[in-house]
């Protein structure tokens, strides 16, 4: 079982607006899943901000990411993602995609920590 | 995959990763060391491929300011294409090893610390049309490579020393 925040499997069209996570393991867990959207979101310290599994059209925008211990967003078995306009700062990595395809970052800003690695 | 217009500032080991990787584009990125450090303590790079094909890497700005080991690490990669990237204040503009098929074209590579271009154990690659001047140590180092072409680059005011 994934701890997390938020917990998203197997759902569709979802939209995750103005949250904050301080301290979880995972901010938001997010498998099997399709059309997600996460807007406006924080997340502070944690070990991961989001963790993605095999999901598809998901798009993570205008989010803030500071001080998350590992992998900002990690992007797992997954296929159209697309990641901008997020601010990370003092964080392990910023995006880590791993096994993954269509994965888009553009326009964000890294401050402190990798900013995307790929596998 | 790509990796498109960031802002990268800062970071520890590399900005930008693509390990076991293919069809990665890297572009317009801006990536910066704004903080001085001391390269034989710190192993930064700004963008490391490693094992990464079919990688196109273009209009990006790298600049270390004397903290980066090198701006582009490339390793046991092949069908690589680099344009029109600004390389700037690092240790090595470029280093590239045990890989083929690269093309390197209309680049800068100016005020690194080292070589402009490290390239060892490379082939079939193509250098043309760079700007490689101000680097402390040799503009173009090729070592233990074959079947590579050097052609209409622009060398100056290299391998002055400190």
């Amino acid at each position: 079982m994934i701890t997390a925040g938020i917990r998203l499997e197997n759902v569709s069209n979802a939209v995750i607006e103005n949250f904050t996570s301080q301290s979880n393991k995972i901010g938001i867990y997010v498998a099997n899943s399709s059309n997600i959207s996460v807007k406006d979101c924080e997340f502070l310290n944690g070990y991961m901000g989001i963790y993605l599994y095999n999901s598809t059209h998901t798009k993570f925008y205008f989010d803030n990411f500071s001080s998350v211990n590992r992998n900002s967003i990690y992007i797992y078995s997954s296929k159209d993602a697309v990641v901008e306009h997020n601010k990370f700062s003092n964080v392990g990595v910023g995006v880590f995609g791993k096994y993954s395809k269509e994965i888009k970052i553009e326009k964000n800003y890294f401050d402190k920590g990798e900013a995307f690695s790929a596998v | 995959m790509s990796v498109e217009n960031n802002t990268i500032y800062e970071y520890k080991d590399g900005g930008i990763v693509s390990r076991i990787s293919e069809h990665v584009k890297i572009v317009g990125n801006k990536l910066s060391i704004r903080e001085k450090r001391p390269m034989d303590k710190w192993s930064i790079y700004g963008i490391d491929l490693y094992s990464s094909n079919f990688t196109i890497v273009k209009d990006n700005k790298i600049v270390g300011n004397y903290s980066q080991v090198n701006g582009i690490w490339v390793r046991e990669s092949e069908n690589l294409t680099f344009n029109k990237n600004y390389i700037l204040r690092n240790g090595n503009g470029m280093y590239a090893l045990l890989s083929s098929n690269i093309s390197i074209e209309s680049n800068e590579f100016s005020f690194n610390k080292g070589e402009g271009m490290n390239i060892l154990y490379v082939s079939s690659s193509i250098i043309r049309g760079n700007n490689i001047t101000h680097n402390h140590g040799i503009g173009i180092s090729l070592h233990d490579s074959f079947g590579n072409v050097i052609t209409e680059n622009l060398l100056l005011f290299n391998y002055l020393g400190d």
